[in-house]
């Protein structure tokens, strides 16, 4: 079992609809899939045309005591999701609390999931610490986009997560020149493949689909199968 | 039931027959009926398919000869029938088994011929042996060598010279042939030695027969036309020999590494000469250049114009690039780069014909030898053509076969690097600025400056290296005549410096420099050799004059093996570059054009022009080219009339002359059948675009303006725009605004265009308004590529020698077909009635069946 | 496991269209030269030209572990057209 997270560089890079796209895409490659939604915003199960009101959601379950294992929802026999619930500003830092309360309630989690399932996928809030205490992660990736306030971050954060370029359009001279500036002093952290500015993807929202399912021929499905395929072949030269 | 057993009716309304021919075919089906059962489910079954076992009749209206058809097309079926897998009646058991230990036999030898000379270098008796070797002193090696070399000299002489009768003949080269067959499965260097040394041995016996026991000293005549097929035979002999020895051991050099550090990489002039070629032709070249990986302070790129043109000097202005230009015309090209280099101080010279597009890896790939050799003095790389030569354009070869260019380029040069005799080829070459000027600048003696430029090198004591890597890519020249007047300028110029600078003689030179300089000039020397071989067996036919005084079976017995060997030899060597028997056909178009110039240069080098080879022209129609084609014809003619003295001779000759007729018959039919492979060739084929399609394979993606972005296979590239393939069905307008994305290297670019054509997942984008970088960046992309050149090789077929025959003789039939479909109209009124006979008389010929359509396969072109 | 959609298979050995597409990495397959090292010139400039470029990158320059400023690349654009110190 290998857990990936995404989490955005800054707010608004797309990382929602690019796990969904991930998921989508593992799962075609026949990997069991969770995704799991660690995000208030809880957006990650409209990719899915998943709507029941906020009602089920792990953190949900937390605040109403109930199990929080039962909240997810199987769309096919091979991907599950985990949606967040639906919860106000107050709830959602109460829940943080008790992350950061106890951080390693989802260590505890990954460890009981992980008969069932290959890949956890974690969606990250950009903010909320706690929310991002997910346990022992691979791949922990950023999303960024190739402008300068990603590059004045970048630099600010300085860490050494892997970085993934989302909504990539090699028609604007801004962003290619800060993508092979990133290729060159990132070389060891940046992802080969980057995932191109294509519209399919907004489209698949507004369709209730992931990408992989609405445009299969577009390149941003092209691009998450891309990124799948990397992601098992860094967990077979990780193991 | 009446209508199905007699359909006179139906033959008469639906395909319109003569009544008396509808009767006719009406009973012969009744009989058949009648008498053959027709209704069986076996007879249906061959009905419902009789589109594919009787193909000739499938599209052809009803006439009366087709009951004979029908009888001998079924005939034909019963002898060469494939009989299906399910029907095939099992072998009994002892032949099955037989059969299989026999396959297994035969591939277990093969399978142990091909890790022969694996395990043999592998093995410890051979290690044991080399060591033994390395152990003794020099006077014994030398001792050892000296007494091996003695006793295979003598035993070569003795094969060569003793004289055998027909049977011990016979056994003799049947032994040989299979010994040749037995080597031919063995991969590796030393099998080709082997079977060289088996070609010459029997090169050499065939020659030394021919001297000692075939010249017919009692009749002048006889005499004459002997000398002279003798002196053309050694020639090809001598050739063939030094073609052996150059070519036996091809370098492959690779790449050398560039120090890191790129300060300490050496300055470039990359110098481009033009005359009067067309800007759009270089401008795609100063584009590519500007995009070679070098440091930019380290490259200085200039264009070196000797028409003088006021846009030359404006694009050089705009792009960022020298102009270059001088007073006067003189000594042409060379004279264009001498004058330039007294402006330029750079450490290497790299020199591109206008039209040679270079790829962006050329200089770091070539320039790491002038690194480690110091007395370096050229690097040259294959000239690669991006358009079908004539050859490859009339013939409609192009990229299904290596063309004529690729056995220079992939082979002899790449023999000639073993040793040190690579030379300079005018263009695709980097050279060291200290040599040129140490032999007073480049050669302007010659029309072939540039071999001629490479030899002074060579005799001042620099070395030159060739890496086979194709790096540059231009056209291949428009027509068959510019073809061949390019051509003759090279054989007139080789023939200059043969005479003026000979490489056998002066000093200065290995021996193995001066055997490789004299067989490329002496190549060109072919032409009279070429029109002897063409004519001689009509001095027999003709003048009845015994040009090979011996029995024909005899004659035979000789002239095969030697012919078989050097074939074998020859597609060992050569197979990759140049498919057996097509260097007769290439020789045959060339000969008659290069016989003069050679020769009258061989006489007084300094008579001779140098004319500037066209590019870039237009053949607006499909045309037969006449001037170039008469010497074929006269030829062709010549072996008409000798084949028509030869049937005459045949009836009323003497009868112990029936074997000689049919030899040389046999002769004239193969000569006719290489010219009409000429012929063919002179049929040209009118070139639809001004601008050449390249056809590749590289990913892309295409992004409409709704923001949609699909990954799509670039399937060709021009200067003006690309060919995309698509995963499904866009169905864009004409007119459409695209973005078509590419990638070189890791950075990815997007190009503005506007949709040209669609058709079903095939799309055409034009990309026309692009700015000055943005042009740049797509040469950059396409033509430019460090791998754009790099499998051109990967569709084509190995060769098979007997096959390669056989597409010659057929391609020679062609030929004349051709010619008599350009014929004014009045001579095919004429022969009209001829040709409709034999087609009529082909008619009746039984042809094998169609095979089952097989179910087709499709996948995904734009995978990831 | 689900059962794999015919379109979408996983090639472990074929070169994923990345790689195909970055002339470099084919031009090493090709020539079976793993080890070449390729300077690329035409992005090196082109990196140079993107530093000067925009203002904010030369505030926030890129540092390694100890502080230092990264080097800039040594390839530096040269106008073309000058003609040299000989005669």
């Amino acid at each position: 079992m290998t857990s990936l997270s995404m989490r955005g560089v800054r707010g608004g890079v797309g990382t929602t609809s690019l796990m969904a796209a991930l998921g989508y895409a593992l799962e075609s490659l026949g990997e069991r899939v969770l995704l799991i939604d660690m995000s208030p915003e809880n957006l990650l199960s409209l990719h899915f045309n998943l709507r029941d009101s906020g009602k089920s959601g792990w953190a949900r379950a937390m605040l109403d005591d109930q199990d929080w294992y039962k909240q997810a929802w199987g769309l096919t026999p091979t991907l599950h999701i985990l949606p967040y619930g639906r919860l106000s500003a107050q709830e959602s830092m109460s829940i943080e609390q008790q992350l950061i309360h106890d951080p390693q309630i989802w260590a505890r989690r990954q460890a009981s999931l992980a008969a069932n399932y290959d890949w956890l996928l974690f969606d990250l809030p950009q903010r909320l610490p706690g929310h991002a205490a997910i346990g022992p992660c691979l791949l922990p990736i950023q999303v960024a986009e190739a402008d300068a306030a990603c590059h004045v971050l970048l630099l600010q954060q300085a860490g050494s997560n892997p970085v993934l370029v989302n909504r990539y359009d090699p028609g604007s001279q801004l962003q290619r020149d800060l993508l092979l500036i990133w290729r060159q002093y990132y070389a060891t952290r940046l992802l080969p493949l980057t995932v191109h500015a294509d519209e399919a993807m907004r489209e698949a929202l507004a369709f209730k689909q992931p990408v992989g399912q609405y445009a299969p021929e577009s390149l941003a499905a092209q691009d998450a199968l891309s990124l799948a395929t990397w992601c098992l072949a860094r967990r077979r030269e990780m193991a | 039931m009446i209508e199905h057993c007699f359909p006179y009716l139906k033959l008469r309304r639906r395909y319109d027959c003569h009544p008396l021919t509808a009767l006719w075919l009406a009973s012969f089906t009744a009989m058949a009926w009648l008498f053959l059962r027709l209704e069986s489910p076996v007879w249906q079954r061959l009905r419902e398919e009789r589109q594919r076992w009787y193909p000739h009749l499938a599209g052809k209206a009803p006439s009366v000869g087709d009951p004979l058809r029908i009888a001998l097309q079924s005939l034909w079926l019963l002898v060469f029938r494939p009989w299906p897998q399910a029907r095939r009646r099992t072998a009994p058991q002892w032949a099955r088994r037989v059969g299989q230990s026999n396959q297994r036999l035969w591939s277990r030898i093969g399978a142990f011929l091909t890790e022969l000379p694996q395990h043999a270098s592998e093995s410890k008796a051979m290690h044991e042996g080399a060591q033994w070797r390395r152990n003794l002193d020099t006077r014994q090696k030398h001792w050892l060598d000296f007494t091996c070399a003695a006793v295979g000299l003598v035993l070569v002489v003795v094969c060569i010279t003793q004289p055998f009768n027909y049977v011990s003949q016979l056994v003799y080269v049947i032994l040989l042939w299979a010994v040749a067959m037995v080597i031919r499965r063995m991969p590796g260097r030393f099998p080709t030695l082997l079977l060289i040394m088996l070609s010459i041995i029997v090169s050499c016996r065939y020659l030394w027969w021919r001297y000692t026991a075939t010249l017919n000293w009692d009749s002048p005549l006889d005499l004459a036309c002997g000398v002279l097929l003798l002196i053309a035979e050694t020639y090809s002999w001598l050739v063939l020999l030094l073609g052996y020895i150059q070519t036996c051991w091809p370098l492959n050099r690779p790449p050398a590494q560039l120090p890191r550090d790129t300060r300490l990489w050496p300055t470039v002039d990359l110098l481009i000469p033009t005359y009067n070629e067309d800007l759009s032709i270089v401008r795609s070249t100063v584009y590519a250049a500007l995009g070679i990986d070098w440091p930019h302070d380290k490259l200085r790129i200039s264009i070196l114009d000797d028409g003088k043109r006021e846009e030359f000097r404006l694009f050089a202005e705009q792009a960022g690039v020298n102009y270059i230009t001088r007073n006067d015309n003189k000594h042409a090209k060379a004279g264009n780069l001498n004058q330039a280099l007294k402006q330029l101080d750079g450490e290497l010279v790299a020199i591109f014909d206008c039209d040679h597009v270079p790829v962006r890896s050329f200089l770091q790939l070539t320039v790491g030898w002038f690194l480690r050799d110091p007395k370096l003095a050229l690097v040259q790389t294959p000239h690669h053509f991006l358009s079908p030569d004539p050859f490859e354009r009339n013939l409609d070869t192009f990229r299904q076969r290596p063309n004529e260019g690729e056995l220079f380029y992939g082979l002899v040069q790449d023999g000639n690097d073993m040793w040190n005799a690579a030379f300079f080829c005018g263009s695709c070459a980097v050279l060291r600025r200290s040599a040129i000027d140490e032999i007073g600048g480049f050669a302007v003696e010659t029309v072939t400056e540039d071999a001629h430029t490479a030899l002074r090198l060579h005799r001042k004591g620099w070395n030159s290296a060739y890496v086979r890597i194709p790096q540059a890519a231009g056209l291949a020249t428009e027509s068959l005549s510019a073809h061949i007047g390019q051509r003759i300028r090279w054989a007139r110029g080789m023939a200059q410096i043969f005479r003026t600078d000979n490489p056998l003689l002066g000093k200065g030179l290995t021996i193995f420099q001066r055997i490789c300089y004299a067989n490329a000039m002496l190549h060109f020397l072919a032409g009279l050799p070429r029109l002897v071989f063409l004519t001689a067996p009509l001095a027999f036919l003709l003048m009845h004059a015994y040009i090979i005084y011996a029995p024909a079976l005899m004659i035979m017995l000789y002239v095969i093996p030697h012919m078989v060997h050097a074939s074998l030899t020859n597609s060992r060597m050569q197979g990759e570059h140049r498919l057996t028997f097509w260097g007769e056909v290439y020789e045959t178009v060339l000969a008659w054009y290069i016989a003069r110039p050679t020769t009258v240069a061989l006489f007084n080098p300094k008579k001779g022009k140098f004319n500037v080879t066209a590019k870039g022209g237009l053949m607006t129609e499909d045309q037969f080219d006449w001037g170039i084609a008469r010497p074929y014809l006269v030829l062709a003619v010549l072996n008409i009339a000798g084949l028509f003295f030869a049937v005459w001779r045949l009836f009323y000759g003497p009868a112990n002359e029936i074997g000689t007729t049919l030899v040389s018959s046999l002769w004239v039919i193969y000569n006719l059948l290489i010219v009409g492979a000429a012929v063919a060739i002179a049929a040209e084929v009118r070139q639809v675009r001004e601008t050449h399609r390249v056809q590749a394979k590289l990913p892309a993606a295409i992004r409409l303006q709704n923001g949609r972005f699909y990954p799509c296979l670039l399937v060709d590239y021009s200067d003006g725009g690309t060919g995309v393939q698509l995963d499904v069905e866009l169905s864009l307008p004409i007119g459409e605004r695209v973005f078509l994305m590419m990638q070189r290297g890791e950075r990815e670019f997007l190009f503005s265009g506007i949709v040209s054509r669609s058709h079903k997942n095939f799309i055409g984008i034009a990309l026309n308004e692009l700015t000055a970088q943005q042009k740049i960046d797509y040469v950059q992309c396409t033509f430019s590529r460090a791998d754009a050149w790099l499998n051109w090789n990967e569709d084509f077929a190995p060769d098979r020698p007997l096959h390669s025959f056989i597409d010659v003789l057929r391609l020679g039939a062609t030929g004349y077909y051709r010619l008599y479909q350009y014929l004014p109209a009045w001579t095919r009124t004429l022969t009209r009635p001829f040709v409709r006979l034999l087609a009529w008389l082909i008619s009746y010929v039984p042809r094998f069946a169609k095979a089952s359509p097989l179910s087709p396969t499709s996948r995904s072109e734009c995978a990831p | 496991m689900a059962s794999l959609p015919a379109k979408i298979q996983l090639k472990n050995q074929a070169p994923s269209r990345n790689e195909r597409a970055d002339d470099i990495a084919r031009l090493k397959v090709e020539l079976r030269l793993p080890s070449l090292e390729y300077v690329d010139v035409s992005a090196q400039l082109e990196l140079s030209r993107a530093l000067k470029r925009w203002p904010l990158l030369a505030d926030f320059p890129i540092t390694d572990d100890r502080g230092d400023q990264v080097p800039l690349p040594v390839v530096q654009p040269v106008r073309q057209g000058k003609f040299g110190a000989r005669k």
